[in-house]
């Protein structure tokens, strides 16, 4: 039987402490451009080794939600994701920001982060083994067929033109291609380079495509300060902004569901989770025009889900002892030092231990919150910086972060050459999310689908019998349907109102 | 101001010059490549060890985690590092004797000089819990008998690939469907979610789900029985003449002083007959296992002509 006094033990003034130093250096790290979750953890792991097994989880817990969240920070102020959790974020918070509403798209981050935590906390503690077991469906054939409709979201939110967000997709997935292949371990396309064996890693090439680049873009008005309507913040206009979320009920339903759906499987975690459910908010506004141009529903729906999909990444973990993406994969090894095993029968023989993490995953939250309201108006005077100082301290992070994630150069060599790469596109008017999308996605693509025709015997009949696949395909198929099918319209419509207008003018 | 900047430079240089006697070695931390992410084996071995080790060593071990390219990543590190003594890798032969092999990479694992072995882990044969097989022979025969049925999941040129073809070798030829999953846990899970029938995974790995019994344990790899699973008979005893052994080793960059490498071996011997150390090991279902240089190169030797044997033989290799 559980021992729900257990629970006690995150109260504890120590833990409290714990925690909440968890969450500010959490924020802080994932705030950094260049610095992300992932190193975070990384970075704490050898260090809870020297603690009793419940504090160490309780901190990795409050760095995790810290830092995850803290991500939203980058990307919205600075145009710079932080990690492929908050691309879409970008999309929208930005250009809020950008309009000198830094406060607002920020307080609207936090609060649907906020959210999405919280409602991924219920499906965590409520429908967790169910989940799990859910999870284990998922095979070679629906990973495929999931990366495809990923893709497929792609069009719908790509730039103008198509052909070059085609492009661009397919540059990310030739980078995708280089190094071992993990189906045969043949060494492809390393031109020699003993460096280049495990490919490009996903992190240098977001932070150098995006970090260089809007540096670069901007050294022109360099001098020129960020535009701030109101530096300082509120905790009042933070609950108007709250407010606010009445409106977005759907959205933010919708969205959790997708960063819990996709956060259970084991190696998509939240990168993919963000852009799926920014697509899916987008076609189902009844003004999708509106998104990319500062509409809070873009903000809402990409943070809602990306920390949704954080408590869907822990599902697995506590019930199978898979972790969902790379930071739970950290806090495995965290488990396992101490001699805990974490596999199928976690709840069973450390069901104390389950429950401190869900408690410390549901009191990292609401401190998050909390240290994020205060957060906000210290980090838009952070924009009051002027940029020549700001620049270079950005830049010098990422080239840190980048080397820290694998303690090697090669990783800050893809950073600079992929960030000059970035610059080129962003000037021809490439769009470079379909690029990162290629990288991120072209390796796990290429993988489960050879794996999936081996075990169709050399064919693709297998997907034949894959009801979740072919539903996966099917929504694919639609999904660049439909998008086709309303740009064309926007177009028609487009060029009808234009030669209205031309005919009035004449006539006029 | 400028010639005073010059000359504290001058100064640094000079003082970095001069070479800090070996005598006091260590004088800095040591760092220890372990060429994967934390939280596997040769992770935990390595933190272990290195923990045990800071009442021995004057300066503490660093575990620094350079994962990717099969191992290679890490290991291209030390090979490049200077001899030293400062950097050593972690690594077990079913990697770096096999990966540099089928890649073609710049180096082999006789370009780095053997310290000490310093732990074993064992390897399970696994099937999902429903599966009809009961016992190894069952299910290679069934393998045999239904050439491209039987789905066997392994890493493609790594350990697990190289363990199935050492038992495939053993029973003269075996052609299941060859589903590729990298690590243990991928390929736990491919067999828990039906997309895999069999494969060889390190034991620790497959405890928890035995224990929950969502696998079974069909044959162990190892040589000897394991002490884990005193139960369960090994390959050879089924009459499978093929075992693998996950041997820990620790390595240095080639021409790394003699007595480096003594003080080294010296320090990990007593750090792995600390009771302490062996109960830690234990706990985590890794047999502490303490060879010095001389039988290491041997046993590395063996499983080298093994494994370029079995590469040959296979095709993987010219």
């Amino acid at each position: 039987m559980l021992d729900f006094s257990q629970i006690l033990y995150v109260f504890e003034p120590l833990n409290l402490l714990l925690m909440t130093v968890g969450v500010f250096g959490g924020l802080i790290v994932g705030a950094m451009p260049g610095l992300t979750s992932t190193m975070a953890v990384a970075l704490l792991v050898p260090i809870t080794f020297g603690m009793t097994v419940e504090m160490g989880l309780v901190l990795l817990m409050a760095v995790y939600i810290g830092a995850i969240s803290g991500g939203l920070v980058s990307a919205a102020l600075l145009n710079i994701p932080g990690t492929p959790s908050s691309v879409a974020t970008t999309f929208d918070a930005f250009p809020m920001a950008k309009r000198g509403e830094a406060g607002k798209a920020l307080a609207y981050g936090v609060f649907a982060s906020f959210l999405g935590s919280l409602l991924s906390f219920f499906a965590l503690a409520l429908l967790a083994p169910i989940l799990g077991a859910f999870a284990l469906r998922f095979g070679p054939f629906e990973y495929f067929a999931l990366v495809v409709f990923t893709l497929s979201c792609i069009i719908s939110i790509s730039g103008k033109s198509q052909v070059k967000g085609l492009l661009s997709a397919c540059v990310g997935l030739l980078m995708a291609m280089v190094g071992l292949s993990n189906t045969d371990g043949v060494t492809r396309f390393t031109f020699g380079f003993s460096a280049l064996q495990s490919g490009f890693a996903e992190m240098p090439v977001l932070i150098g495509m995006y970090a260089i680049s809007q540096v670069l873009m901007d050294i022109a008005d360099i001098k020129k300060p960020f535009k701030i309507i109101s530096a300082s913040f509120t905790v009042r206009e933070f609950c108007q902004t709250a407010a606010r979320f009445r409106h977005s009920v759907k959205n933010v339903i919708r969205s959790s569901l997708i960063g819990i759906g996709i956060g259970i499987l084991p190696g998509v975690g939240p990168g993919l989770s963000n852009i799926v459910a920014y697509s899916t908010a987008k076609s189902s506004d009844k003004d999708p025009d509106s998104f990319g141009q500062g509409n809070p529903d873009g903000i809402i729906a990409s943070e809602t889900a990306n920390n949704a999909a954080t408590g869907g990444a822990m599902i697995p973990l506590l019930t199978l002892g898979i972790p969902g993406d790379v930071t739970t994969m950290m806090m495995l090894g965290a488990f396992m030092i101490h001699g805990v095993q974490p596999g199928p029968l976690l709840m069973r023989d450390h069901g104390n231990l389950v429950l401190i993490i869900l408690s410390a995953y549901f009191i990292s939250n609401i401190l998050m919150l909390l240290l994020q309201v205060y957060f906000i108006r210290v980090l838009i005077k952070s924009l009051l910086i002027p940029r020549f100082i700001l620049y270079p301290v950005i830049l010098g992070l990422c080239v840190i972060g980048c080397y820290a994630l694998n303690s090697s150069m090669t990783d800050v060599w893809i950073f600079l050459g992929t960030g000059l790469l970035g610059y080129v596109f962003t000037r021809l008017g490439f769009p470079l999310l379909p690029l990162v999308l290629g990288l991120l996605l072209g390796r796990m693509a290429e993988t489960q689908l050879r794996v999936s025709i081996v075990m169709g015997n050399g064919s693709l009949a297998g997907y034949l019998d894959r009801p979740i696949a072919l539903a996966f395909l099917a929504a694919a198929a639609l999904s660049v349907g439909f998008s086709l099918y309303s740009k064309r319209k926007a177009r028609l419509r487009r060029e009808g109102l234009a030669a209205a207008l031309a005919s009035e003018n004449a006539q006029g | 101001m400028r010639s005073l900047v010059l000359m504290i430079c001058v100064c640094l240089l000079l003082g970095a010059a001069v070479p800090a006697p070996a005598a006091e070695y260590p004088v800095k931390p040591i760092q220890v490549v372990v060429p994967w992410k934390p939280g596997g084996g040769s992770d935990i071995s390595a933190r272990i060890i290195g923990d045990h080790l800071k009442d021995i060593l004057p300066q503490p071990f660093v575990i620094a985690n350079i994962d990717g390219a099969a191992g290679l990543n890490g290991a291209l590190q030390v090979f490049k590092a200077r001899p030293d003594g400062y950097t050593l890798l972690w690594e077990h032969p079913g990697n770096l004797a096999v990966a540099p092999m089928v890649t073609k990479a710049e180096f082999t694992w006789k370009n780095f000089d053997p310290v000490c072995i310093a732990a074993k882990g064992d390897t399970a044969l696994i099937v999902r819990k429903d599966s009809p097989y009961k016992t190894a022979t069952e299910a290679l025969r069934a393998i045999m008998d239904a050439p491209g049925k039987v789905r066997w999941v392994l890493a493609p040129n790594a350990v697990s690939h190289f363990t199935f073809l050492s038992i495939s070798d053993a029973v003269g030829g075996l052609k299941p469907m060859i589903i590729p999953g990298s690590g243990d846990k991928d390929r736990i899970v491919a067999l828990l979610g039906n997309n895999g029938d069999i494969s060889t995974v390190g034991y620790a790995a497959a405890e928890p789900y035995v224990k929950s019994g969502d696998l079974r344990i069909l044959a162990m790899v190892n040589s000897e029985r394991s002490p884990f699973a005193p139960d369960i008979p090994t390959l050879k005893e089924q009459g499978v003449g093929a075992s693998y052994d996950f041997l820990y080793s620790v390595f240095a960059p080639k021409g790394t002083p003699a007595e480096v490498k003594k003080l080294l071996a010296d320090s990990l011997k007593k750090a792995i007959d600390d009771p302490a150390t062996q109960k830690a090991l234990r706990e985590q279902a890794i047999e502490p296992y303490f060879r010095g240089l001389e039988d290491m190169a041997k046993l590395w030797e063996a499983e080298d002509t093994l494994y370029h044997r079995l590469a040959k033989v296979n095709g993987l290799i010219q």
